[in-house]
């Protein structure tokens, strides 16, 4: 045990009383009762798990607070017990005392502009990924089902003599609409891809930046689930309105919409697992109590 | 004062506090509890902030110490924490002549 008293500084008030906090529990070594005290059905470990449950601060802060909480909870705990109060109401009393977990955590500081900027990059890096992923399926659609079905256009679509001979240009030999079909297929993957390699360096940015205090766990992947979701439903209106009219150009919509599906299930998942209780180990060699 | 100690002086009862000596949080709590004879008795888990952001602002140091195989985290004045100190403490005494003239006047 370290010593914490040093010469020149007093540790006693004016009128004598000592506010030397003690951790060694009466017929105890001092160095066990940290061990001593982690119970799975004590108050206190249930109040620092709810504690560090409601901080909006990065990893190595909240361990801070959440570490001087322990510290303090048991001290009180202890110097409650040294005066005749049975352990389950020290605890509880030491709680008490502490404050609400909520309101503590508030009193730490809740989130911030800047704090957003680390989850809204990578939310917006998926969202590019995932665009560039759609453009391989619709290369994949269009190498299977041919041009027109991903970027076909609908019945009564028709282009200028000028635009015609541009479309020639790159596809010559074809007639107007198959060479537009084409020209617009190419389109798809190649902006699209490039969106992904947006993407991936909006990721490698998100690598580096610096975590700040988080956001509540499963947040942003509720957000990403509901926006792929939602886009996912757009997209696959639009894609069923176009099947209705002969499939033309249906590929564009419809391998955005399973992109965006399949990602948003994949947030789903996530922001569920996030809150799923997690089964607490039994302490190594502990008898049941 | 009741259980809640003015919010604007917590600063000034913290910095005093530790005038004394260093000091962990449960001990800083105590000191003011007793010094003030019960006056300031403070929601406990809300002092934290406050001794971070002192600490933050150059006017506390700390630092790590472990005992009873818990780590403790005890905190001290700077040097500019005990000029700050004596600044506060000249600002409340002013503030506090002031309000014991004007209440006397009007006792």
């Amino acid at each position: 045990m370290s010593d914490r008293k040093r010469d020149g500084v007093s540790d006693r008030t004016s009128d004598g009383t000592s506010d030397d906090m003690s951790d060694g529990r009466p017929g105890q070594p001092a160095d066990q009762s940290a061990a001593a005290d982690r119970r799975d059905d004590s108050a206190i470990e249930r109040y620092l798990d709810r504690l560090l449950g409601e901080l909006r601060a990065d990893p190595r802060r909240a361990r801070r607070i959440v570490a001087e909480a322990e510290d303090h909870l048991y001290s009180t705990a202890h110097r409650l017990e040294q005066a005749g109060t049975d352990r389950s109401t020290a605890e509880a009393e030491a709680v008490r005392r502490f404050g609400q977990p909520t309101q503590v955590a508030a009193s730490h500081g809740g989130l911030r502009l800047r704090d957003l900027l680390r989850p809204a990059t990578g939310l917006t890096a998926l969202g590019l990924v995932a665009v560039g992923v759609s453009g391989l399926v619709a290369e994949g659609m269009g190498r299977i089902w041919g041009a027109d079905f991903v970027s076909g256009d609908l019945p009564g679509a028709s282009y200028t003599p000028a635009r015609c001979s541009d479309f020639a240009e790159y596809f010559p030999g074809r007639d107007c609409l198959t060479a537009a079909a084409l020209h617009h297929w190419g389109e798809v993957v190649d902006y699209r891809v490039a969106a992904g390699v947006v993407g991936l360096l909006l990721l490698l940015l998100y690598r580096f930046l610096p975590r700040r205090r988080p956001l509540p766990d499963g947040a942003a992947a509720a957000l990403g689930a509901i926006l792929f979701l939602a886009a996912a439903a757009v997209l696959s209106l639009d894609s069923l309105n176009a099947a209705t009219q002969g499939a033309h150009g249906m590929g564009a919509s419809l391998s955005a919409a399973l992109v965006a599906g399949v990602a948003g299930v994949a947030m789903l998942v996530r922001a569920w697992w996030a809150h799923v209780p997690r089964r607490t180990p039994e302490p190594h060699g502990q008898a049941a109590t | 004062m009741g259980r809640t100690a003015s919010t604007g002086h917590l600063d000034l009862l913290l910095l005093a506090a530790l005038s004394h000596g260093e000091a962990h949080g449960y001990a800083v709590i105590s000191r003011i509890r007793e010094r003030s004879d019960g006056q300031f008795d403070l929601l406990e888990g809300t002092v934290y902030p406050a001794l971070h952001r002192l600490e933050e602002e150059g006017l506390l140091g700390s630092h790590w110490v472990v005992e009873g195989g818990r780590r403790r985290r005890t905190y001290a004045l700077t040097t500019s924490g005990r000029k700050a100190l004596v600044a506060k403490r000249a600002d409340w005494l002013t503030f506090a002549s002031g309000m014991h003239a004007m209440l006397g006047a009007t006792a």
